[in-house]
Order: structure tokens, then C-alpha cells, then sequence
């Protein structure tokens, strides 16, 4: 029995109906999307604009409300789970802008200690206030900053408290929805170290959602590519970066700036060609096929279904080269 | 000043220092920048939030905020930009000097025809009538992929996709054939597929126009894919200059390498742990000594207090400077 | 494990704000002189031996000559203009500062659980305040006066009833902003209720758009109600109200100025400093400005 499971999940925004007589209908932001994971373990899920990632996150946690499949906890279908928000404690969540996801007029402490009256509602305040001067510190903030206003903290340190808010209730799940994306180098380096310790310490399982295809790989166990709310490739680390199957995440690849100039220099010229197709319009087939090289009619029509191209290794193409 | 080698200098930086007066003092964001261009150069500024690295290029554009201040020198093709009134600094500008910047969204009129704005810029610098510059606005639309040009010109800002309209930004600056163009984080708001797309284009185009460029970003990446030298900044400063293999395969300065390890790679080995710099980017001061010493791990007692000038390295290879302390001891 | 060292002791952004609205000189003088008249009003006719009822046979209708005890005179009849118009101000603010604050509450807790809860609860309750938006105001506020019995609490009563709803529209806007931000989402993500996010995390980040219009709303009840009374429907005779006493001034405007002057010239001086203040205030804790 996985932590967390995902089945067919899909999510869908009620769209109002073109024309004067036709009624609501669903647009669908992730389609189909199943995978597993386990304590201490991290999926990595990556893709553009669009893709639907940060909604699939949510929704594992059931802030928005899924319109298809399911999500088990510990085995238990979520939307069985009675007493939901007592049981939040165990999966939280950390943003991508730091700051905003911050009460402005609140205390930094107050920030972190407010989960607690929910999630341990026996606690008086003054231990609340304790555990979160404790936790704040884990994640390398002192005592000194437990009076603070967010609007006085850099993105780093906004991101700290952002993380500590997340821990104080002992999760035994993250979602991490582009925590770096807004944050300098040097500080995303923190950060990232900062997420891997805390794993390692307390099995901590961490879904991290980012575009950037390098931070991914240093911090992920599984990898998850997701292209117009589809899933195109899942693999392990390692097997995906030595050799990515799927021509998207091929593309990817290409596409991240490395600090290699000989490297890059000889990448120039290469780049995709197309847009980002729209999610309002899907296209019939393949979600790539408007910009794969490779892509011929049947990838036009036919969609590829998600399968086993190798051990381990799913992808979603009709012409995947296999091992 | 130290000695720097004048190439045939399109651009000449000379000891560029920014103020903002604020309720409470000033804040210093550009402490002293020297450089200088080639005509036809690639130059990547890198730094992170607070480095003053966008706040030289609206420097030089005279586009600083109504309590800043700049101060030193800014010889393009010889004009001293910052010693230009503002009816002189119109002429330059969409001229011979030209910038675009990070957010699509924002940088177009939403409401103009994407073609009239391209058109603008003709008629105004090169006196082209209304018809030979939409012609020329059309073929330059064609020239950066945008597909169906000649429909596409008469389309609003808010019909094309953020990469689009980066790409219309690109040929908007480029088509009175500048000789320098200024670029603030051009591709931080696109997805990493477009990027690409719009890094390429730039180089291309630039070589076709024999336009120099200066690209800022916080990407050592990006930088990597487009430049020949690379500029790193801090606190305001310049830490290291050098042309752009080099940098990577052998930065001098602490702040160079600590930022290198602290990027994560596609390519190169993991390492349990990213390398980092321990601390926050420091903002807004002018200070005694070294910028970076309260992040330097290799820092000396006399960093603090010693501001270490910018230096010829031509001892590690042509066209290498550096402001440490440390380097006149052995890499 | 410790990375940096905290920022300087700072201050909340409620204190930044209080700060920026002491630095606005005009704001400031106008709390002064608003202070003062209020204290004038409340505390003044303590100082003299009648009140404003009282009618003093010997001195009807007399002219202002600035000595003691009528400093300026009496009207016809024979009541002390000077302490009239205090127990006006009194009247006047109460209903102004009241009414505005339950104005304010009323809009600001409805307008708050329609932007956050949004969709058709939303719609339902928008749908509420056009509809009332949409009644003429007079006609409402008379109807609800007669509704309630007429008096000074129908009066505060039908003030409020129609105050409520601009609160409640820019409420309702910032909290729907509001709603999608971030830690709103993490204070869901921690198992907060509806209704506590709604308290705890929705109403106070809104209280600088509320405080602004609030204070605007302040000057529009005094008005409001000094205007129903100037018609006859607000505070009726023998206790003053500014409205009541600048009617009686403006008939008798030909032969007396001062009946209308000084009641006239006391609103128009506490509009002005209202105004400043609201000004000031939006100044002060207006995010854009930051």
C-alpha cells in the first residue's frame, strides 16, 4: 500500500457554454493521470506553461476538487476521508511566490503556529508558539525571527517559513509547486539542500512541480512529464536523464540552458519550432504533435496511449525506440 | 583606473554609479561599473536580485526611476549618454541604441496594431513613409517566424502567445538597425522551449545586423547560450569579466564558483548536495571593502576593509579581470 | 544550521501605515481641528447655565455680540444659537461616526463571505445589492423612516440600510481577489474553516480599502442625515440637528445670516477635515503606493 496514489485522476474547470443556448461545459486541465509514491521517496513532475501541473498538485490534496479517477491516502480513497481537514496535517503544500503565500498582517510565528489549532486544537497557545519558534528554527530561521512581518524577509527566507508552516502539523507528504522557480540561484541552492535534509530526517515524501528540468533531477527519486494535461513519459531519475524516450522530453532536454558554452554554442539552431498549443483547443492526437520532428499523421489523429516501453518506463509515443 | 584594453569601442563604461534617493538615505545599486563593447559583441551581465545589473542598462536608456541618479560616464560611438538632454537621448534611442525587456505582456501598446508599432519606429528614426515602413514592418515580422506576417501586422498585442510577442519586441528593436541592443531579462517569463526559440533568434539576427548586444539575466544558462564575455556582478560591482568558455571552465572569483556549484546540472555528475553560498544577495549599499565579503568563504581580514580593484588577469588568458583579493595567489 | 541573521526589529505593516498617515500634515490638522469641534460640541454645553430647549424669554431673537452667555444671540425663540448648534454637532457626529461604523461592518462582513465563497451564493447576494442600489434613495429612506416609527433611531436606521451597500460591492472585490491568493490557498491546505479564513485571513487584509472608504462614508451620513432633516423627515424640532437648524437658517436666511451661517459654516469645516483625513488615510495604506 503506496503513501499517496493517484487513479485516472482528472481535473476539469466548468467552462460557460458558447452561444445563447448551449449549456456549461467541462474543460479538461489534466486528463488520466495515475502514478505512486512512497515515504521518503520524490516525484518530480515537469513541464511548460499549460500542462496542468500545478492544478494536478492541488488537487492531489483535494483543494481543488478532482472531476475524475481518484486519490488514495494510505490506501483510502480521499473523498471517503471523513474527518479531511483534521487529517491535513499530513500532506501540505509550499508555493512558488514566497511572500504571497504569507498572511501579510500576521507574525511570522503566528503563520506557523496557526495549522496547530486546527490539526492539535488541545494545544494552548504558548506551546503552539513554541513549536513554531522550533520549527522555524529546522528549517534555519532563529528565534529573533518569530516577531517578524513577511514583508521584511527576502524570497529565501519567505520560503523557509513557507516550508516550516508546512512541517509544524509533521506531514508525511509535500507538495512542492515550483518553490524555487522565483528565488536567486544561490538561495534556490538553500532551499533544495534545505528540502533534501528534511526528507532525509523525517521520510518525508515530496511531490516537486517545476519547469526546470535540472533542479528536478537533483532532487527527484521518479520523473513525471506532463504536456497539455497529459502524462508523455514517467522514469526513474537516472534512466530518464541518461536517455529520455519521449520526444518532448527530448525537446526539454535541448532546451534547458546549461552554464556550458561549447555545449550551448552547438545547440544553437536547434530549437523547436510552434507554439505552445492552447489549452482551450486541444489538438486531436498526440498534445505534441504540432511541434514533434517526428510527428506524422497517425500521431495527428491517433492519440499514443501511456505504456511500457521498457522496464519501468512509460511513455506516451507512437514511435518510441524502446531499450 | 586600471588599464582595460580598448578594443575599437562602440561602447565605453566608465566608472557607472547609480543612486536612489529614499526616505531614509540612499541606496546605492550600481557601485563604480567599468566595461567595454565591440562593435558586434555578445555581453552577458549576470547577477542575482540586487546586483544592480537592470539598473545599468535603464541607466544608460535614461529610463532610471524619478529618484535615481546616475553618474560616471557612457560613451556610445563616442556621445556621452548620460551628458545627452533629453531631445538628444530621443534621437539615440530607437536609434542606434535599443532594449527590450523581460515582460511581454506589458512591453507592447494593447492598443496599436502590432504593425503600426513596429512602423512607429521607422518613421520616426528613418523617415520612411507610412507604407514603406509597414512594408518593412511585414517583412520583419516574416524574418522572426512570425507565421501568416502580413495578417498577423494587423492583429492587436493581446493576440499573440508571450513568445510571440517577445519575438515582435525583438524585431521592433532591431529593425532600425541598431548598433547596440539592450536586453533586461528577455526570456525569464517564457517557457524553456521558447526560450530557446528567442535565444537563437536573437543570435541570428544579430549577426545579420552587426548588432552588438548586452544581455542581463540571472541565468548563467542563457548566458552560456548566446554570449561571447560574461560580466558576473554583485553588490553594484563587477567580481569577474571574462570571455565565456573561460569563465566556466575556470572562474577566479568565489562568487563565480560559488554560483556555478550552485547551480544544478543536466550533464554533469550529481552531487548529494548542491554547493551554496551561504547568506542573502546583499542590496542597496555602498560599501567599504568588498561587497561579497559577508558571503566569501575564502574571505581575509583586509576584504572588509580593502576595496579590491578590478584587475588584468591576462596571467590566466586574454581579456580576464577580476576584483579579489585572492587572485595574484595561485587558482 | 542556522543561515542568516534576522532583519532589523521592523514594524508590522499596520505600523508603517499609522506612521505614513502622521507624516501628512494636512490629514493631521484635520484630525486636530475634527478633535476639537467634537470636543466642542460634546463638552461645550456644559460650560453654560442653559441647553439648547431652554428658552430665555429676555433675549429673543437677539443679534450675535460675542458676550457672555449668548455669544451668538438666540433665535426666535429665544434658545441660545451657540449651544443649539453643539447639541446639533452632537447629534450630527453620533449619527455620522455610528453610522458609519455599522454601515461599514454590515458591508464589509457581507461583502467578504460573497467574494470568498463566489458562485451562485455569490451571484444571489450581488444580485441583492443591485436591486437595492436600484431604489431611489429618498423614497427608500422615507419609507424606511415611516417603517421603523419615524425618530432618530428609524432615521439612523434607514441611513445604514442604504450606506451598507458600497461597502459591501468593494469588499466583495478585494475579497475574491483575495480568495485566490496563496496563503489564503495554505490556510485551506491547513483545515481552516470557511468562516474562520473569512475572519481571520479575508476581513483583515481588507481593512485598508475598508478604513479608506470607510472614512468617506463618515462625511455621507452627516450629509444624509443633515440633508432628511433640511427636508423634515430626519430630526424634528425642538432637538437640533445641523439639518434642522441650516433649514430654519435658510429661512430665515434674508433677515439673519448668522441662524444659517454658523450651523452651515461647522458642517462645511467638519466635511473639509473628513475629507482630508479620508485622503490621508488612502494615502497612508494604499498598497499601490508602496
Amino acid at each position: 500500500m503506496s503513501l499517496l496514489e493517484a487513479k485516472t485522476l482528472g481535473v476539469g474547470y466548468k467552462v460557460p457554454g458558447t452561444g445563447l443556448l448551449s449549456g456549461p461545459s467541462l474543460l479538461p486541465i489534466v486528463h488520466d493521470v495515475s502514478f505512486t509514491l512512497e515515504a521518503g521517496r520524490t516525484l518530480g513532475i515537469v513541464g511548460e506553461s499549460g500542462c496542468g501541473k500545478s492544478t494536478l498538485g492541488r488537487a492531489l490534496l483535494r483543494l481543488i476538487e478532482p472531476t475524475a479517477g481518484q486519490v488514495l491516502w494510505q490506501g483510502q480513497d480521499m473523498a471517503s476521508i471523513l474527518d479531511l481537514r483534521r487529517r491535513r496535517s499530513e500532506m501540505q503544500i509550499i508555493f512558488q511566490d514566497p511572500v504571497a503565500a504569507l498572511d501579510p498582517r500576521m507574525t511570522l510565528a503566528r503563520i506557523v503556529s496557526r495549522p496547530l489549532a486546527t490539526f492539535e486544537p488541545g494545544l494552548s497557545r504558548r506551546d503552539a508558539h513554541a513549536r513554531a519558534v522550533q520549527v522555524l528554527g529546522q528549517v534555519g530561521l532563529s528565534a529573533d525571527f518569530a516577531d517578524r512581518y513577511p514583508h521584511e524577509l527576502s524570497g529565501g527566507q519567505a520560503q523557509r517559513v513557507g516550508i516550516a508552516r508546512a512541517l509544524v502539523g509533521r506531514p508525511k507528504l509535500i507538495i512542492c509547486d515550483e518553490p524555487v522557480s522565483a528565488l536567486d540561484v544561490s538561495i534556490q541552492a538553500q532551499v533544495i539542500n534545505l528540502l533534501m535534509d528534511l526528507q532525509e530526517k523525517m521520510s518525508l515524501a515530496l511531490v516537486f512541480i517545476s519547469h526546470n528540468l535540472a533542479v528536478v533531477r537533483h532532487i527527484s527519486h521518479d520523473v513525471m512529464v506532463m504536456c497539455l494535461g497529459r502524462v508523455v513519459e514517467h522514469a526513474p531519475r537516472s534512466a530518464f536523464y541518461a536517455r529520455p524516450l519521449h520526444p518532448y522530453s527530448q525537446a526539454l532536454m535541448q532546451a534547458v540552458p546549461e552554464p556550458d558554452p561549447r555545449r550551448e554554442k552547438g545547440r544553437v539552431g536547434t530549437s523547436l519550432s510552434g507554439e505552445l498549443p492552447s489549452v482551450l483547443n486541444p489538438p486531436p492526437g498526440c498534445v505534441f504533435a504540432s511541434r514533434c520532428p517526428k510527428a506524422t499523421d497517425l500521431c495527428r489523429t491517433t492519440r499514443p496511449a501511456l505504456r511500457e516501453v521498457a522496464p519501468g518506463r512509460l511513455a506516451a509515443c507512437h514511435f518510441v525506440e524502446a531499450q | 583606473m586600471p588599464s582595460i584594453p580598448m578594443t575599437d569601442s562602440l561602447l565605453s563604461i566608465r566608472d557607472l554609479t547609480v543612486r536612489f534617493r529614499l526616505p531614509h538615505g540612499e541606496a546605492t545599486a550600481v557601485d563604480g561599473v567599468s566595461l567595454d563593447l565591440g562593435p558586434g559583441d555578445v555581453m552577458g551581465i549576470v547577477g542575482e536580485s540586487g546586483s544592480g545589473k537592470s539598473q545599468i542598462l535603464y541607466a544608460m536608456m535614461g529610463l532610471l526611476a524619478a529618484n535615481g541618479r546616475a553618474s560616471g560616464q557612457v560613451l556610445l560611438q563616442g556621445q556621452d549618454l548620460l551628458a545627452l538632454s533629453p531631445r538628444d537621448l530621443d534621437r539615440v534611442r530607437g536609434d542606434a541604441l535599443s532594449m527590450i525587456f523581460q515582460d511581454p505582456m506589458t512591453s507592447l501598446n494593447p492598443y496599436m496594431r502590432v504593425g503600426d508599432q513596429l512602423a512607429e519606429g521607422l518613421i520616426v528614426h528613418k523617415g520612411l513613409s507610412k507604407s514603406q515602413a509597414r512594408a518593412e514592418a511585414v517583412r520583419m515580422l516574416d524574418r522572426v517566424r512570425i507565421p501568416d506576417a502580413a495578417a498577423r501586422a494587423r492583429r492587436f498585442p493581446h493576440e499573440f502567445s508571450g513568445g510571440m510577442r517577445q519575438r515582435v519586441m525583438i524585431a521592433m528593436a532591431l529593425l532600425a538597425k541598431p548598433r547596440l541592443l539592450l536586453a533586461d531579462e528577455p526570456t525569464t517569463a517564457l517557457d524553456v522551449t521558447i526560450q530557446a526559440q528567442v535565444l537563437d533568434l536573437m543570435a541570428e539576427l544579430a549577426r545579420e545586423t552587426g548588432t552588438a548586444i548586452i544581455l542581463v539575466t540571472h541565468d548563467l544558462g542563457v548566458v552560456a547560450r548566446l554570449c561571447d564575455r560574461v560580466v558576473v556582478l554583485y553588490g553594484g560591482r563587477v567580481m569577474e569579466e571574462a570571455p565565456a568558455e573561460i569563465l566556466y571552465d575556470a572562474p577566479t572569483h568565489p562568487y563565480t564558483r560559488g554560483l556555478l556549484a550552485a547551480m544544478p546540472r543536466l550533464e554533469t555528475a550529481l552531487t548529494p548536495r548542491l554547493g551554496t553560498i551561504p547568506g542573502t544577495p546583499r542590496s542597496g549599499g555602498a560599501v567599504t571593502g568588498c561587497p561579497f565579503v559577508e558571503r566569501c568563504e575564502m574571505r581575509m581580514p583586509h576584504c572588509a576593509t580593502d576595496r579590491p580593484a578590478l584587475r588584468d588577469l591576462t596571467a590566466f588568458g586574454p581579456g580576464r579581470r577580476a576584483a579579489c583579493h585572492l587572485t595574484g595567489a595561485a587558482p | 544550521m542556522s543561515v542568516d541573521a534576522a532583519p532589523p526589529r521592523g514594524t508590522s505593516t499596520f505600523a508603517l501605515q499609522v506612521r505614513r498617515f502622521r507624516q501628512n500634515r494636512l490629514a493631521m490638522a484635520s484630525v486636530l481641528v475634527l478633535g476639537l469641534i467634537g470636543g466642542l460640541c460634546f463638552l461645550g454645553p456644559f460650560a453654560f447655565p442653559f441647553n439648547g430647549e431652554d428658552a430665555d424669554f429676555d433675549n429673543i431673537a437677539a443679534p450675535a455680540q460675542f458676550t457672555w452667555p449668548h455669544l451668538f444671540g438666540t433665535d426666535d425663540f429665544g434658545r441660545d444659537l451657540f449651544v443649539r448648534v453643539l447639541e446639533g454637532g452632537q447629534v450630527s457626529l453620533a449619527i455620522g461616526f455610528l453610522g458609519a461604523l455599522v454601515a461599514g461592518v454590515i458591508g464589509v462582513v457581507y461583502g467578504a463571505v460573497a467574494g470568498y465563497v463566489g458562485g451562485k451564493t455569490d451571484g444571489f447576494m450581488m444580485r441583492l445589492v443591485e436591486i437595492l442600489y436600484g431604489f431611489p434613495y429618498v423614497i427608500l429612506v422615507i419609507l424606511l423612516s415611516l417603517l421603523f416609527g419615524g425618530g432618530t433611531i428609524a432615521l439612523f436606521a434607514a441611513i445604514v440600510f442604504t450606506l451598507w451597500l458600497t461597502p459591501a460591492v468593494i469588499v466583495r472585490a478585494q475579497a475574491q481577489s483575495l480568495a485566490q491568493r496563496e496563503f489564503v490557498q495554505a490556510a485551506r491546505a491547513g483545515g481552516m474553516t470557511g468562516p474562520a479564513i473569512v475572519l481571520q485571513h479575508i476581513v483583515p487584509n481588507c481593512m485598508s480599502t475598508v478604513i479608506v472608504y470607510g472614512s468617506l462614508l463618515v462625511p455621507e451620513v452627516i450629509l444624509s442625515e443633515s440633508f432628511l432633516s433640511f427636508l423634515g423627515i430626519g430630526i424634528k424640532e425642538p432637538q437640533a440637528s445641523w439639518g434642522n437648524l441650516i433649514q430654519a437658517g435658510t429661512a430665515a436666511m434674508d433677515s439673519d445670516l448668522r441662524l444659517l451661517l454658523l450651523p452651515g459654516g461647522l458642517l462645511a469645516v467638519v466635511l473639509l477635515c473628513l475629507n482630508f483625513i479620508a485622503d490621508g488615510l488612502r494615502d497612508a495604506f494604499d498598497p499601490n503606493d508602496r
